[in-house]
């Protein structure tokens, strides 16, 4: 499998996340607190696995700076979702977002590189993200 | 390695000065705002401190040893408001203690998830790293915590 291939597809879910980010920023106000706290902790956790799982593949090498910048990175997810709503909605996808992104490489390092392994990950999280933008259109 | 008990000493003690302060205010809040501080605290000092705990000992003892310390932990920060955060603080506690002593036997003897074997000669190097980054993510979100009282 080409190391480019998964780069692009970790750039892809990225894109597609932050085009979720900004179709939430417009109808914040009518989201209460209890989806908040969900959606904050749900895209946290899943862009942690993601990067982590990818990062592992390409760089089995580095399994230091790989559990550190995905650590930072779904941090930073989570506390940026949650900042649309509250802060103590952010606090929860911080905390979320530090477990998963300390975990995710383990699972992409047991996996040993696996594709249909990864082929699942992106299922879950298309599946999620579908279930994410019903769950905000219908409040 | 006598420097892991010195991390595990400065963790332990950002914990207890922050139950402190949360101590001091509890009259003032909500159920909600109980039950964010018992999920966000307890995880991620568990997670912290059962990684160091886990460099210094075999790993059975260490699992056994930091899963109870973290149950009484996330229950201690539960407790604070109502008792009925005390579920909350005790699942993320001994889920962030399962988590942190994984990756603390896998820094230990990274060939049980079939990292590549050069990591061997790097095993103390990693640990300091480790140790440094788990200190400074406690300190962060202490911080984030205080400063989730003034507003």
């Amino acid at each position: 499998m080409g190391t480019q291939l998964l780069g692009y597809l970790l750039l892809g879910n990225v894109l597609i996340l932050s085009l979720i980010y900004i179709y939430i920023f417009k109808i914040r106000k009518l989201i209460g607190f209890q989806l908040g706290m969900s959606i904050s902790s749900v895209s946290g956790g899943l862009i942690g696995i993601i990067t982590g799982v990818i990062l592992i593949y390409q760089f089995p090498l580095k399994f230091v700076t790989v559990t550190i910048i995905t650590t930072l990175m779904s941090m930073f997810v989570g506390a940026i979702f949650g900042a649309l709503f509250d802060y103590q909605t952010l606090l929860v996808g911080y905390g979320n977002g530090v477990m998963t992104g300390i975990m995710a490489p383990m699972i992409g390092a047991a996996a040993k590189g696996s594709l249909p392994f990864l082929l699942f990950l992106e299922g879950v999280f298309l599946f999620t993200l579908i279930l994410l933008i019903i769950s905000a259109k219908r409040t | 390695m006598y420097w892991i008990w010195f991390f595990i000493f400065l963790n332990c003690l950002v914990a207890l000065i922050t139950y402190r302060i949360l101590f001091r205010k509890r009259r003032l809040f909500s159920e909600r705002y109980g039950m964010i501080i018992a999920m966000t605290c307890s995880g991620v000092i568990s997670l912290i401190i059962s990684m160091l705990v886990q460099f210094t000992m075999e790993v059975q003892i260490a699992t056994f040893l930091t899963v109870i310390c973290c149950v009484i932990v996330g229950a201690f920060f539960g407790a604070l408001v109502t008792f009925q955060s005390i579920l909350a603080g005790v699942l993320n506690g001994i889920v962030g203690s399962l988590m942190g002593n994984m990756l603390g036997a896998v820094v230990k003897d990274p060939t049980i998830c079939s990292l590549p074997v050069s990591y061997l000669n790097t095993v103390e190097e990693n640990m300091l790293i480790f140790g440094v980054f788990g200190t400074l993510l406690t300190c962060i979100t202490m911080s984030l915590v205080y400063f989730s009282l003034k507003v």
